[in-house]
């Protein structure tokens, strides 16, 4: 309930569409209400026999058809406004939900994203939210509508006849027991079912991203196990809310026929026994018709209803979630260059659901626009300390300081700006050349973008396409080689101008000619910056005037090649290992 | 009824300007042989739900016996009319829960073939991706293939149930109109003669409303394509700052959906107020012509008052259509993509030819051989090479150079040209072994080992599921990971985060050469796969490479000098070409090609 309250607060942003809904809603409903009044009458009117002393006995029939058609046109115009602006009203809702989504998913911190499947979050973009905006027309719209013609038509009813009304109602008592049991049952049935939904989404996109393994390994049917058991699962539940819902909405639709032929009998008996004339009896089963369609209607304003919570439950799940990482609210938000001296203090990091801490006591101090290289071992936390400089992660102890502040006092958009990260799985966005170097910078003159390419080693691949700059890259990049992608990330970064630089294994997933190529790149970007670059192959580190050998989360070896080299530890024995040709 | 008015969700490419038809005989067509198999199921439902329907049809039918004959007749006497009037309801009473059985049995049986057929699209769907040529992947975007499986069944599913209301609503469209014909046929006909202006109304409508929908079609397509793309380049999106930027362009591309559904919604709403009018203008004349009529003792007022519910019930169904329209469009058009998708030729298949054989040895060959991809550009150019079985020979060459090429056409991933030369293992070529032959002896390390959801152990089992605990343990001790895992929590059921992103790019390789170890295949081919080991695991690992190696073929593609060395034979490949081969030491001291890739990737 608490979560249709609150789709219902975001209708109230748009009142105006909200308010002429309900207009129209009105409207529709008086005219609804008063069409079978008139048509009793108008049969009255017809019938020779008609014993009945009604007013409309006395009225012209041509009139009484004029007033029925300008009913029928007046309805007609409501149901327009109020099927438009409700659907409107909807739309609108949807629109300021995905912009808030996208702007929290964009804002949430790595904790977040490390956690959470493309695929699943994407199945609440598409199917969620359409399951509110689903509700709004009939459940926040409409519902008043059902409700107004329900109780509309009870109190015509019961005005009409009484004692028939009683029974009448006999049905709905029914109807509306059945319907408030579905909804308890239903919501958690949907729940579930658009949770295995969203997990057979997870299962199709990770197949999609990991195709190539899964050919590799001859593991398609293997694959298609897996995901064949989840989607019998799905069905399986969705077999559940039809059978649900067809046993309640039957039964409902029942119970509503079932009245007819009582209400057929008793009045019957009624008339027949002169305690009632048939014209009463006639305009009674008209106002008895009334009822089908808030009797039908009432299923559907349910099922979107359970939808719309679970719906809504799902994203606002997402939009609650508070990120770890926050944006201090007293810092100066005008950006300004760093000088880029960094130090870390008793830095340790450890993951949510590890066991060990990822980064342990880690102390380092780097001077401005000094080089140094961290290598060790895969796992070791050389990535985690690095990220933990960009804020992708807070340390869980310690504290970075950079030019002597507190990187958690810093606003999180100029620490950003300030560090340059190139990494080894660079994300190329489906946009143009151009684009995807000024990302950073999208206020970049195209000089700059051409000096960057140029430096980057990129620009004659680019100028070789028909289109140059304005050549779009197809999605995450997919026509390009590895180095490609990375050198257009090196030149991204250029365009940032950052005071640091992280290079975290940048090279090491390309080939001899083309690592020779970036690393002529890499040189030209590291001049008069920090830097701090992770690699395994030492050739890579020639820059660098200082090395930290990481084991396990802890610096074990840090000082210059040669007094490492003198150490005899892990370092030396990379050495070696890499020099024996 | 589930979501009877489905928005629109799915998502296409934006030059996917396909709209569905109302009635796509095509899709139809498709989709027959599915619910086919459930002839049981759909002749029970859909019997049953006719039936309810035509028994609903009757109910103003005996309002009208109940007051003509019954009622309204005191000429029979009151006791006759009390007793026929019980006899009559009680008659009404019974249809009524005839049709209550037929209707709930009818929504059962249909909603399972729905669910059913549903289910086996679905599949086909994913088996039918899993098995396409992986040029299809990298040229298709993996967010528009996402769109296709997930947006388009699940607008199928959307549309079943209204599939299967509409054909209730036409039979009662029918149905009232063969009554109120059968009735009082003059009051049926003139009333009834308001219907052919409604179906003009659609007719005028429909090519407008059509544009309206391609373009809130193509609209969302670019609101989700943006999200999709975010979500993954969320590291670049966070360390440049594009937050607001992004949310700028994001609002444009939500605003432009806004308001191309804000005017497809005005021409559907469009529709509503011709029913209501034409509704009321069917009454009218149904009045007037009854009121002619009674006066001529030609109609009795039972029949007017059945024929009034009639013409109210009569729109209901058109009404219920209409609401329905554009989501049977919609459904029509997905239907029509997923078929497309399905018709995608899996040229893999050429490879299931008869004659199963069994890989024993692994020795493979190349002889004159020639490869080029769909674009009928050669990328190979007459190899020959012969592996022997048990032998480790490398590949070597710039990106590009055809390596990966000739690595997939061993692993059966591409068939090879026809007539152009001969690949063969143990002799026999390669297209008579069956995809599972080559499946269960082949196995493929990649440079990025993609890791599933599921816990390590599932990982490291893959498809493999026969394995041990024990095997996979000893296989995760010689390739060095084991002592990581067993440093987890959960140890070998720690489950895997979907990027595996608490595990470096290392660790991961690791996992990949565990997963092959445990699958023993007798021909092993290492794509790049140690170019993220770093140089200490490196260090750990060449051991156990060498295990890896022992008693298979295996094929390293590399350009890492410690692996590579460990070959006993190295091709280097450029252009597509072998431009050189031999051992390490023969390759040296030609100091050619090879000797200039060895100084080039070690001057230290």
């Amino acid at each position: 309930m608490n979560i249709l309250l609150r789709i219902t607060s975001y209708t109230l942003k748009f009142k105006l569409y909200l308010i002429l809904g309900y207009i129209c809603t009105v409207g529709a409903v008086i005219s609804y209400l008063l069409i079978p009044e008139l048509l009793g009458g108008i049969v009255d009117r017809i019938d020779p026999n008609s014993t009945n002393e009604s007013i409309y006995k006395s009225l012209n029939l041509t009139f009484l058809l004029i007033i029925l058609f300008s009913l029928g046109c007046t309805r007609g115009a409501f149901s327009y406004g109020q099927n438009y602006y409700g659907e409107a009203l909807s739309f609108k809702v949807s629109k300021v939900l995905r912009d808030q989504l996208y702007d929290k998913t964009q804002k949430l911190d790595f904790y977040f994203h490390d956690k959470t499947h493309t695929g699943e979050m994407m199945s609440r973009v598409i199917v969620d939210i359409e399951g509110i905006r689903m509700f709004i027309p009939m459940g926040i719209v409409r519902s008043p509508y059902v409700f107004l013609m329900f109780f509309g038509s009870i109190t015509l009813l019961l005005i009409k006849n009484f004692e028939l009304a009683i029974y009448a109602c006999s049905f709905l008592v029914l109807s509306g027991f059945l319907a408030a049991r579905m909804r308890l049952k239903l919501r958690q049935i949907w729940l579930k079912v658009q949770e295995k939904n969203a997990e057979l989404n997870a299962l199709l996109q990770e197949n999609l991203n990991g195709i190539k393994v899964v050919k590799a390994f001859y593991a398609e049917s293997h694959q298609i196990n897996k995901f064949s058991n989840t989607n019998e699962e799905f069905k399986e539940l969705n077999i559940n809310v039809e059978n649900f819902r067809a046993i309640t909405m039957t039964t409902v639709l029942f119970a509503y026929w079932a009245t007819l032929a009582l209400i057929l009998a008793i009045g019957g008996l009624k008339v027949i026994n002169g305690e009632m004339s048939i014209g009463d009896l006639i305009s009674f089963m008209f106002y008895m018709q009334l009822l089908a369609m808030p009797v039908r209607m009432i299923g559907w304003l349910l099922n979107a209803s359970t939808r719309g919570s679970t719906c809504g439950k799902r994203i606002f799940e997402v939009l609650d979630t508070k990120p770890q990482i926050t944006n201090p609210s007293n810092a100066n938000t005008n950006f300004y260059k760093m000088k880029g001296e960094i130090i870390f203090k008793n830095v340790s990091h450890q993951f949510p659901d590890a066991k060990s801490e990822s980064v342990k006591d880690v102390n380092l101090s780097i001077k401005k626009n000094q080089s140094i290289s961290i290598t060790g071992e895969a796992g070791s936390g050389k990535s985690t300390l690095v990220q933990l400089l960009l804020r992708f992660y807070d340390p869980s102890n310690g504290a970075i300081y950079i030019d002597g502040k507190n990187i958690k006092d810093i606003d999180l958009g100029i620490l950003r700006k300030n560090i340059g990260y190139v990494h080894q799985d660079v994300f190329i966005f489906n946009e143009t050349f151009k684009n995807n170097i000024c990302y950073g910078n999208p206020a970049a003159s195209m000089d700059k973008i051409i000096e960057a390419a140029q430096i980057a080693q990129i620009h004659e691949y680019i100028n070789s396409l028909p289109d140059k700059y304005n050549s779009l890259i197809s999605e995450n990049g997919a026509n390009l080689s590895g180095g490609q992608k990375q050198r257009l990330s090196i030149a991204r970064t250029l365009l940032l101008d950052p005071p640091i630089l992280i290079l975290d294994d940048s090279t090491s997933s390309v080939d001899a000619s083309t690592e020779k190529d970036i690393q002529k790149a890499i040189n030209k970007l590291i001049s008069g910056r920090t830097v701090i670059t992770i690699a395994h192959k030492l050739n890579n580190f020639q820059q660098s005037s200082n090395i930290a050998v990481m084991n396990k989360g802890e610096i074990t070896e840090y000082g210059s090649h040669d007094h490492l080299i003198n150490l005899n530890g892990i370092y030396k024995n990379i050495y070696e290992l890499q020099t024996t040709n | 009824m589930i979501g009877h008015t489905f928005g629109p969700m799915s998502r296409g490419d934006s030059d996917d300007e396909m709209f569905g038809k109302l009635y796509d005989i095509n899709v139809i067509k498709r989709i027959s042989p599915y619910i086919w198999r459930y002839k049981k199921y759909s002749a029970i439902g859909a019997i049953c739900t006719l039936l309810s329907a035509s028994l609903a049809v009757l109910i103003p039918y005996f309002i009208k016996i109940g007051i003509d004959d019954y009622i309204n007749n005191p000429n029979i006497g009151i006791a006759s009319q009390k007793s026929g009037l019980i006899k009559i309801s009680l008659i009404f009473g019974l249809t009524m829960f005839a049709a209550w059985v037929t209707n709930y049995i009818g929504q059962i049986y249909l909603a399972r073939v729905g669910q059913y057929t549903l289910r086996d699209i679905r599949i086909d769907m994913f088996s039918h991706l899993l098995k396409l040529n992986l040029n299809y992947f990298q040229k298709t975007k993996s967010g528009s293939i996402m769109s296709r499986l997930m947006g388009d069944t699940s607008q199928l599913q959307e549309s079943f149930s209204i599939v299967v209301m509409t054909l209730a609503d036409i039979l009662t469209l029918v149905g009232i109109c063969a009554t109120l014909l059968i009735m009082n046929f003059k009051i049926g006909i003139s009333s009834l003669s308001v219907v052919p202006l409604l179906f003009i109304a659609v007719v005028l409508w429909q090519p407008v409303a059509k544009r309206a929908f391609i373009a809130v079609r193509i609209a969302i397509s670019q609101v989700l394509s943006s999200f999709s793309e975010n979500l993954n380049g969320i590291k670049e999106v966070q360390n440049f700052n594009r937050e607001d930027n992004n949310n700028k362009n994001f609002n444009i591309k939500t605003k432009d959906h806004l308001n191309s559904a804000l005017k497809a919604q005005k021409l559907s709403s469009a529709l509503l107020p011709p029913v209501d009018i034409l509704t009321s203008t069917a009454l009218i004349i149904a009045a007037f012509v009854a009121s002619k009529l009674i006066l001529n003792d030609a109609a009795a007022i039972g029949v007017i008052i059945a024929s009034v519910l009639y013409i109210q019930r009569l729109f209901d169904p058109i009404r219920n259509l209409m609401m329905q329209y554009t989501q049977i469009q919609r459904s029509m058009a997905s239907g029509s993509r997923l078929f497309e998708f399905l018709d995608i030729k899996k040229s893999i298949n050429k490879l299931e030819i008869n004659m199963p054989e069994n890989i024993i040895k692994g020795e493979v060959e190349f002889k004159n051989f020639h490869f080029a991809y769909d674009n009928n550009i050669e990328v190979l150019t007459d190899i020959n090479m012969n592996i022997q079985k048990g032998s480790t020979v490398a590949f070597i060459g710039d990106t590009g150079a055809g390596k990966t090429t000739l690595a997939s056409l061993i692993t059966g991933l591409y068939p090879p040209n026809k007539d152009k030369g001969k690949l063969s293992i143990d002799k026999i070529p390669i297209e008579k072994y069956s995809r599972s032959d080559l499946g269960s002896q082949i196995a493929m390390v990649l440079q990025d080992p993609f890791l599933f959801q599921g816990s390590l152990k599932d990982n490291l089992k893959f498809n493999h599921q026969s394995a041990t605990d024990e095997e996979i343990i000893n296989a995760c001790k010689s390739i060095g990971i084991h002592d990581y895992i067993i440093s987890l929590e959960n140890g070998y059921d720690t489950s895997v985060s979907e990027r595996g992103v608490n595990m470096s790019q290392g660790q991961r390789q690791l996992m990949g050469f565990a997963r092959a170890l445990i699958k023993n295949p007798k021909i092993l081919i290492l794509d790049e796969a140690t170019s993220n080991i770093d140089s200490i695991s490196e260090q750990k690992i060449q051991n156990a490479l060498k295990v890896l190696f022992k008693n298979r073929t295996s094929i390293i593609i590399a350009h890492r000098l410690s692996t590579i060395k460990l070959s006993d034979n190295i091709f280097v490949i450029r252009g597509g070409r072998i431009a050189e081969q031999g051992n390490h030491s023969k390759l040296m001291s030609l100091k050619k090609e090879y000797y200039k890739f060895t100084e080039s990737s070690f001057q230290n």
